[in-house]
């Protein structure tokens, strides 16, 4: 097994940006997703249950996260099923996945396959 | 459908702390979520200077840096958002892990029930209410965790070994 990094945070507070797409919406989070981000998950979640399609959530570039960006994860996955679609997370992310699987969320996530393993399909 | 629902049970026992040799604890006062990140950041930085076993990890959460990090997080904003604006917060080396307190003044108060993600045939919608995670992550990443009152204060506790628990140790297979 590969050595898995450990989260590089450089304790400022994170990044959120909304992108509305064709056919869904995407929505980056960058750095350390915690409780300084609240205002800009909630807009972002709004946004995403508001635009009823499905949503990319990519949490490569989140360094840490805490349980209220875990929390916005679990609730958006949650509103989108709700309104008959569905959030996908763009990883890979192992800090992220660990802590929904903690917290016993999985179930409701789906991982997109991975660029690596989509450009080894297409060849 | 799917949504979270606030359990009634309580997350953390009331107990105190194992009695083991710990070391003169680090400790800070936190009065505000700012200092609360920086005081999260300084404790995962001790933690890795002196954890001889801090080293890559087969998962992230295996380490015990990033499981000091996470947990004393979650501790530090409950307390402020829970307890008063003011909490007192100490980390100790013992001898097989790191012991962390977190002291606020309401010893009335006891640890919130936890949210959980339960099955409902409910429609869900992001308006449900945010929070409520923070003691079941905290629950899950510590070996042990619990709490109780003293005089006028609440003093809310986890242990992180540097083995980590079992179920956050890489699958074999």
């Amino acid at each position: 097994m590969t050595p898995v990094p450990v989260a590089d945070s450089d304790g400022q507070a994170g990044d959120v940006v909304v992108l509305a797409q064709a056919d869904h919406t995407l929505v980056l989070l960058y750095g350390d997703i915690d409780l300084r981000c609240t205002d800009d998950l909630e807009q972002a979640g709004r946004y995403c249950i508001d635009a009823a399609q499905y949503a990319v959530l990519d949490v490569r570039k989140v360094a840490l996260i805490d349980s209220v960006g875990l929390s916005f994860v679990i609730r958006l996955a949650a509103g989108l099923q709700a309104a008959g679609t569905e959030l996908l997370l763009r990883g890979p992310n192992p800090g992220v996945s660990e802590l929904v699987t903690l917290v016993g969320a999985e179930h409701l996530v789906r991982w997109e396959p991975q660029v690596a393993e989509q450009d080894a399909e297409a060849n | 459908m799917t949504r979270i629902v606030m359990s009634t049970a309580l997350p953390l026992p009331e107990a105190s702390w194992p009695e083991q040799v710990w070391r003169e604890p680090v400790r800070w006062s936190v009065a505000g979520i700012d200092e609360a990140f920086a005081v999260r950041t300084a404790a995962g930085e001790l933690v890795g200077l002196e954890d001889a076993l801090d080293q890559p990890s087969l998962t992230v959460y295996a380490s015990a840096r990033a499981r000091v990090e996470a947990t004393l997080g979650e501790l530090v904003v409950n307390g402020l958002r829970h307890g008063g604006s003011l909490v007192q917060v100490s980390l100790a080396r013992g001898p097989d892990g790191w012991l962390i307190v977190v002291t606020d003044s309401a010893a009335d108060r006891p640890p919130r029930p936890v949210a959980t993600v339960d099955e409902t045939p409910d429609a869900a919608s992001f308006e449900t209410p945010s929070g409520g995670l923070g003691l079941p992550m905290v629950a899950g990443l510590a070996t042990a965790a619990g709490w109780f009152a003293e005089n006028d204060s609440k003093h809310v506790w986890a242990l992180i070994t540097d083995v980590p628990p079992p179920h956050l140790l890489p699958r074999s297979g």
